[in-house]
């Protein structure tokens, strides 16, 4: 039995550079720990180890792998290609692909955060191309040895719930403290193993979306600036310029 | 040409999703997820009919995403629109799988024949249009409750079979917090407030503005200041105000991404170096303490 965490499946959105057309040219993009990646490890770390089962990270990026395996992964699968600029269908696709690698992975536990397009739906994509039902925004994850439980915030109340076999959980941003790998975890990671898969063994496939048309946003906002020196005088200068611009 | 067009509703937030849907032609059905009550209101909208799915009492919502999924599939539908709710997402995320079709998100309108959807990627910083066949478009926001017609369509329920994965353990109830979805101005507080008792301070000028109260990850999550539920950002809420005015707040990317659709984004730090002033449409160099009782006065002023 195993807990997979999928981690680092998108690219950080600030790392898209963008064209007047529109075009993303996501070949800068870093990997650096994005959106709840830690939280997600730190949760299937603490997981695995109290329900006694093994901790398998899967990860879009062959580069990413030691990052997880230093705070706590047991093992890492790591597909070998650059998905950058790919659908969240197919990000959704390839990871439960890798999901259906590891045996016995009832629990798929993955980050909530909007850093794919924008939606937060990889998530729920993955737990439905898995077939399985997923939990989102989940505030905390715990286990009393064998079963798992849940805790979410509604509209109006907070839920707990018990989670008794396969799901998807994606975790919030403060369902976990992340931990800080030391030296020793940083080489204990390199004794353990990393599985590199490419991508047409995986066989997957995603419907994709025609793109009609596609252009930057003014997104790069001009700011007029006000010197609070005179704080009287910066916000009646702020009030009438929002006043003009029909803001208020 | 015509089409068959859905609704996926989880609560009754569906006007713009009800807006949307009426662009395209064709009939535009309903398929709900939840009680008697939810089903009853949204029959007397402006659609053709009601497909109601009721979870059994005390069962998780979540746990019936497939159920809803496959059922709105069978009925082959071209378009279907829905909301950002978590299980609004889930059921979109089967659909996707059923119909064999993209998920389109962040989602901000809908044009028809044929078919066609305008959505923001890259955290706002480009717009899209795309097609595809079906439809499935998940809209940023689906709007508040809808406008009640005179006569109810018909209703008609859909049994689920009772779940076996998820079980409810406990659900405390807790004040539901202020939509900030749907609000029109919004006032966010981080860092760089001192103590939790000067929350009044920028209460008065959310007041002065007739504006919600919102909060940074910090403030909404760490501190715990404000409600969770006035987290503004990509763990928090996306919201699409008129007017942002952010106090104490340096602009990181992971809050900056919930405002991409703000109209009017106005910045209070006393950082020249501020991040968030590459980021707004105007903003005052100064000290919160002193700006923010001043912007309280300026606005009580008469117009020039
Ligand atoms: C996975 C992940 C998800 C996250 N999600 C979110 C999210 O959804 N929302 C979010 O907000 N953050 C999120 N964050 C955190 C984010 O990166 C920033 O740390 C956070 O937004 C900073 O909050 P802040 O601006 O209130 O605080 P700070 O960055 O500390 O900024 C405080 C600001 O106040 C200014 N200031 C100080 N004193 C004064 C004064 N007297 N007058 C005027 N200005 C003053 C300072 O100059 C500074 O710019 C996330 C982080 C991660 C890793």
């Amino acid at each position: 039995m195993a807990v997979v965490v999928a981690f680092k499946w998108a690219p950080d959105p600030q790392d898209g550079r963008v064209a007047d057309d529109g075009a993303i040219d996501w070949s800068g993009a870093a990997t650096s720990a994005v959106g709840d990646d830690a939280v997600a490890v730190e949760v299937a770390r603490q997981t695995a180890e109290s329900l006694g089962q093994e901790a398998v990270g899967i990860t879009l990026g062959r580069k990413n792998a030691d990052w997880a395996l230093a705070r706590g992964a047991d093992r890492v699968i790591a597909v070998d290609a650059d998905l950058a600029g790919a659908s969240d269908d197919l990000r959704a696709a390839v990871l439960a692909a890798l999901a259906r690698r590891v045996d016995g992975a009832d629990t798929v536990i993955i980050g909530d955060s909007a850093v794919d397009s924008g939606a937060a739906v990889v998530p729920s994509l993955l737990a439905a191309t898995l077939g399985r039902p997923g939990l989102l925004g989940a505030t905390g994850v715990a286990t009393d040895g064998t079963a798992i439980t849940v805790e979410r915030r509604t509209r109006d109340a907070v839920v707990t719930v018990k989670v008794d076999g396969p799901a998807v959980i994606a975790v919030a941003a403060d369902a976990a403290t992340p931990r800080v790998p030391g030296m020793r975890d940083v080489l204990m990671a390199r004794k353990r193993p990393i599985e590199t898969v490419e991508l047409a063994e995986l066989g997957v496939d995603a419907p994709g979306a025609e793109l009609l048309t596609s252009r930057r946003t003014d997104s790069g906002r001009q700011a007029q600036l006000f010197d609070g020196a005179d704080p009287q005088q910066a916000a009646r200068q702020l009030v009438a310029a929002l006043r003009s611009a029909e803001a208020v | 040409m015509t089409f068959n067009t859905w609704i996926i509703a989880v609560d009754n937030r569906i006007a713009d999703l009800l807006a949307a849907a009426a662009t395209v032609p064709g009939e535009v059905h309903v398929a709900v997820l939840g009680d008697r009550d939810l089903a009853e209101e949204l029959a007397r909208t402006d659609v053709a009919d009601v497909l109601w799915f009721e979870p059994p009492a005390g069962s998780v919502v979540e746990e019936y995403a497939g159920q809803v999924a496959e059922a709105v599939a069978a009925r082959k539908p071209d378009v279907v629109l829905t909301g950002p709710q978590d299980a609004a997402r889930l059921i979109a995320g089967r659909l996707a799988a059923q119909l064999r079709t993209p998920l389109i998100t962040s989602v901000q309108s809908i044009e028809a024949d044929p078919p066609v959807a305008t959505r923001l990627t890259v955290s706002g910083s480009v717009e899209q249009t795309v097609s595809a066949s079906p439809l499935l478009a998940v809209l940023d926001s689906p709007g508040g409750a809808p406008e009640a017609t005179d006569a109810a369509v018909t209703i008609d329920q859909i049994v689920l079979a009772p779940g076996t994965t998820i079980s409810m353990v406990s659900a405390v109830p807790r004040a539901a917090g202020a939509d900030l979805s749907t609000a029109d101005r919004v006032v966010a507080v981080g860092r760089g407030l001192a103590a939790k008792t000067d929350l009044g301070l920028v209460r008065d000028l959310a007041t002065a503005l007739g504006a919600q109260v919102a909060g940074s990850l910090p403030l909404a999550e760490d501190l715990g200041w404000l409600d969770k539920d006035l987290c503004v950002g990509i763990s928090g809420k996306q919201i699409s105000p008129a007017l942002y005015l952010a106090v104490g707040i340096s602009g990181q990317m992971q809050h900056m991404a919930g405002v991409t659709r703000a109209q009017k984004v106005v910045a209070i730090n006393n950082d020249p170096e501020a991040l968030i002033f590459g980021k707004c449409d105007y903003g005052i160099v100064g000290d919160l303490y002193a700006v923010v009782p001043a912007l309280v006065s300026a606005l009580g002023e008469p117009r020039a």
